[in-house]
């Protein structure tokens, strides 16, 4: 009788898979990670729509990379998702500077201090809300530091910035959220 | 020593170099009110992780939509080239095979010449002989 595994198949399995042409595996890799990049690009993107077509591409995108033949691609180390949102989070990025809708991290317009918000259950509705208004770089880094917990040098690397750049739009950001709020 | 609200802010957000962190810990706790400062921004962080923790919630369809897409894909274009390629690369080896059959057919006409002779010679001998015999 054979032995049967149980082992559940890692991401670099069926990335391997994928690259050599598997569609099955892509889908799999589709299934299991659809949800974070959807999330990531709705928060970027400030719509629901604009997120499906957007996600679509990133993942489109990434099934090419996989079998780049320049090596391009992925790499392994077990860190399929992380290379994943940041092809994610770039095509969101390149869709908001076609429309123009990306300000340089310099034209930021600069923040007015307030005091720190509270903890109170009717304030963090209101959070939510207010976080629809800030910039899309600025809701971005608060998706990474909030919803998936980055530190800030995983930050930086999602993004495509340096670490200074990534503390500079963290505060902002807070300073804006105190500001709508108060 | 004393810490703006900046510093304060970087240290609950945890982007802190470890020596600068180790001061602003030893100072909080001789201060009680640098201490009260620090923790009202650690509730403030508490704030944001609640209302910013939970992912916007994607529609309960998307999966079906994206393999779908993926395979309306016709093939990948490294996938496209491969197939090019082995075409390519048989047709290249068909080539290879017809030219290499023809020199060699040409490299042995003398022989087939020689044996054709021969045969010619052993019907005419065997010929020779039947006459004779009858």
């Amino acid at each position: 009788m054979g032995i049967v595994s149980l082992r559940p198949v890692d991401d670099d399995d069926l990335a391997q898979r994928a690259a050599d042409g598997e569609r099955a595996a892509m889908e799999a890799l589709i299934r299991r990670h659809a949800r974070a990049v959807w999330a990531l690009c709705r928060r970027t993107l400030g719509d629901a729509q604009e997120a499906d077509d957007v996600t679509q591409e990133a993942m489109l995108k990434a099934w090419r990379a996989l079998a780049a033949p320049s090596g391009a691609g992925y790499r392994g180390l077990g860190k399929f998702r992380p290379w994943l949102l940041r092809i994610a989070q770039r095509t969101c990025f390149d869709h908001l500077r076609a429309r123009r809708a990306l300000v340089p991290l310099d034209d930021a317009p600069p923040v007015t201090a307030a005091a720190p918000l509270r903890a109170e259950p009717d304030e963090r509705a209101a959070l939510a809300d207010a976080l629809e208004g800030l910039d899309p770089r600025q809701r971005a880094v608060l998706h990474a530091k909030y919803t998936l917990g980055l530190s800030g040098p995983e930050i930086a690397s999602l993004l495509d910035l340096t670490p200074a750049n990534v503390r500079v739009l963290l505060h902002r950001a807070i300073a804006r959220l105190r500001g709508e709020l108060q | 020593m004393t810490f703006s609200d900046e510093q304060l802010l970087d240290y609950v957000l945890d982007l802190l170099e470890p020596a600068a962190k180790g001061e602003l810990e030893a100072a909080c706790a001789a201060d009680p009110e640098l201490a009260a400062r620090v923790e009202q921004l650690r509730a403030e962080q508490g704030a944001l992780r609640g209302a910013l923790g939970a992912a916007p919630v994607a529609p309960s369809d998307l999966e079906e939509r994206l393999v779908a897409g993926l395979r309306a894909q016709p093939l990948r274009p490294n996938e496209r080239r491969f197939r090019w390629g082995r075409v390519a690369a048989a047709a290249a080896a068909l080539l290879l095979a017809a030219l290499f059959g023809l020199r060699s057919y040409r490299a042995d006409a003398p022989r087939r010449q020689l044996i054709q002779r021969a045969r010619v010679s052993e019907l005419h001998a065997l010929g020779l002989a039947a006459e004779e015999n009858s």
